[in-house]
C-alpha cells in the first residue's frame, strides 16, 4: 500500500510519484490480463498515468486514489478492445524462464499454472476478469475490488464465486486429464 | 496445521466465502506445507505460487519512471506556453472587437452618403423622395392649422361677446340719457 499525501502538502510531481506512479506495476499487470500484449499493456499504462497526470486539478477530489487509477485504466483498456473490434484468442505469453528460481521442474509447473490462468481468464467476462484479477493477483480485499470496479462488494462476491468455480473445473479437468505439454516435457 | 482446517479453507475458498485476512492465512499455510500436500490442496497451492510469481514477472523497469517524468514535464512546459496562448488569443479577440467597433459606424455613414449620391442619379427617386417630405411637411402644416381653426374660434366668440357687452352699455346710456 503506498503512502499517500494530501497535495496541497506536498509538490504535485511527488504526490503523483509516490500516490500514482508507485501503483504502476498493478495498473501494468491489470492492462496485461486484458490486453494480451506486453507493449499494449505498456502503452496502456503510460497513457493512464498521463491522463492522472493532465488531471491533477481533480486530485483533491479523489477520495481513494488506488481504485481511481484502477478505473481509468480498465476503461483505456475496454476502449483499446472496442478500437480493435477483434477478439484477441491468442494466450497471453509470460516467459518464466528468466525467473530467479532456475529450477525447471518448478518452471514448468509455473508454465502449466499459468495455461490454466488463461483458460480461466477466457471463460470469464470482461467484469468477473477484472474481479478475479484483482482478488487473486492482486489479493486486493472485496470493498477494494468493488471501489475500483464501481460495484457493490455482493457482486464482487457474486463474480468471484463464479470464476473459482471455472478455476475448480479447469484445473480438476487438468488433472484427470493433464494438460498435455510442459510436465512431460520438463 | 491440521490437514482438515486446510481443507475447510480450502472449501470456503471455492465457495468464495474467505475473509481476507483468511486467504492471507491459507496461502501462507500452503505454502509453508508445500511439501507435504497432495491432491486438490497441492494444486491451489501451486495456483497460489504462480499466482504470486506472476505478480513478480510481470513489472515494469525503472526507464518507464524515466519516461513518465520526462513526459509530465513536458506536459506541464504544454501547459504554461498554452496558457500565453490564451492570452495572445484575448488580446487578439479584443483588438478585433475594438476594430470593428470604429469601423461599422464610419462604413453606416458611408451607406448613407451613397444613397444620397443614388437619389441624384436617379431622378424617379429623387422625385419620390421630395414628394414624400413635402407631403410630410403638407401634413404637419394641415395638423397645425387645425389648431389655428380652434383659435380663430375662440376669437369669433370673444367678439361676439364684447359686442353684446357694448350693445348693453349703449341701452343703459340712452335710458340714463331720456330720464
Amino acid at each position: 500500500m503506498p503512502v499517500t499525501h494530501h497535495p496541497i502538502v506536498m509538490s504535485e510531481e511527488i504526490y503523483f510519484k509516490n500516490t500514482f506512479l508507485s501503483q504502476k506495476n498493478k495498473l501494468y499487470r491489470f492492462a496485461f490480463f486484458f490486453l494480451k500484449e506486453t507493449d499494449e499493456a505498456k502503452d496502456a499504462t503510460q497513457e493512464t498515468l498521463i491522463k492522472i497526470w493532465d488531471k491533477r486539478e481533480e486530485w483533491h477530489k479523489v477520495e481513494n486514489p488506488d481504485a481511481w487509477s484502477m478505473q481509468i485504466i480498465k476503461n483505456n483498456c475496454l476502449d483499446r478492445l472496442r478500437k480493435t473490434k477483434t477478439v484477441q484468442k491468442h494466450q497471453a505469453n509470460l516467459n518464466f524462464a528468466q525467473s530467479t528460481d532456475q529450477n525447471p521442474g518448478t518452471i514448468s509447473i509455473w508454465q502449466d499454472q499459468w495455461k490454466l490462468l488463461q483458460q480461466v481468464l477466457n471463460q470469464l467476462s470482461d467484469k468477473q476478469k477484472a474481479v478475479f484479477i484483482l482478488r487473486e493477483i492482486e489479493g486486493n480485499s472485496y470493498q477494494e475490488i468493488a471501489e475500483s470496479l464501481e460495484i457493490s462488494e455482493a457482486q464482487v462476491k457474486s463474480d468471484l464465486f463464479r470464476s473459482r468455480k471455472y478455476l475448480k473445473e479447469t484445473m480438476l479437468k487438468i488433472n484427470n486429464h493433464g494438460i498435455g505439454t510442459t510436465r512431460t516435457m520438463a | 496445521m491440521a490437514s482438515e482446517q486446510l481443507e475447510q479453507w480450502l472449501e470456503k475458498y471455492w465457495q468464495g466465502e474467505l475473509s481476507h485476512v483468511e486467504e492471507m492465512q491459507f496461502r501462507s499455510e500452503l505454502k509453508v506445507n508445500k511439501d507435504s500436500l497432495s491432491g486438490e490442496l497441492k494444486s491451489i497451492a501451486e495456483w497460489f505460487e504462480t499466482t504470486e510469481n506472476v505478480k513478480q514477472e510481470l513489472s515494469l523497469d525503472d526507464d518507464f519512471d524515466a519516461e513518465i517524468t520526462s513526459k509530465i514535464h513536458g506536459s506541464k512546459f504544454l501547459t504554461n506556453q498554452w496558457s500565453w496562448w490564451k492570452v495572445a488569443a484575448s488580446v487578439l479577440i479584443i483588438i478585433s472587437l475594438g476594430y470593428l467597433a470604429w469601423l461599422m459606424p464610419q462604413q453606416q455613414d458611408q451607406s448613407t452618403l451613397t444613397e444620397i449620391n443614388n437619389t441624384q442619379e436617379n431622378p424617379e427617386k429623387a422625385f419620390e423622395e421630395t414628394k414624400a417630405t413635402l407631403l410630410l411637411m403638407a401634413n404637419m402644416m394641415n395638423s397645425g392649422k387645425d389648431h389655428l381653426n380652434s383659435l380663430q374660434l375662440f376669437q369669433v366668440a370673444q367678439e361676439k361677446v364684447q359686442n353684446s357687452l357694448k350693445k348693453e352699455e349703449s341701452k343703459k346710456d340712452n335710458s340714463e340719457k331720456s330720464i
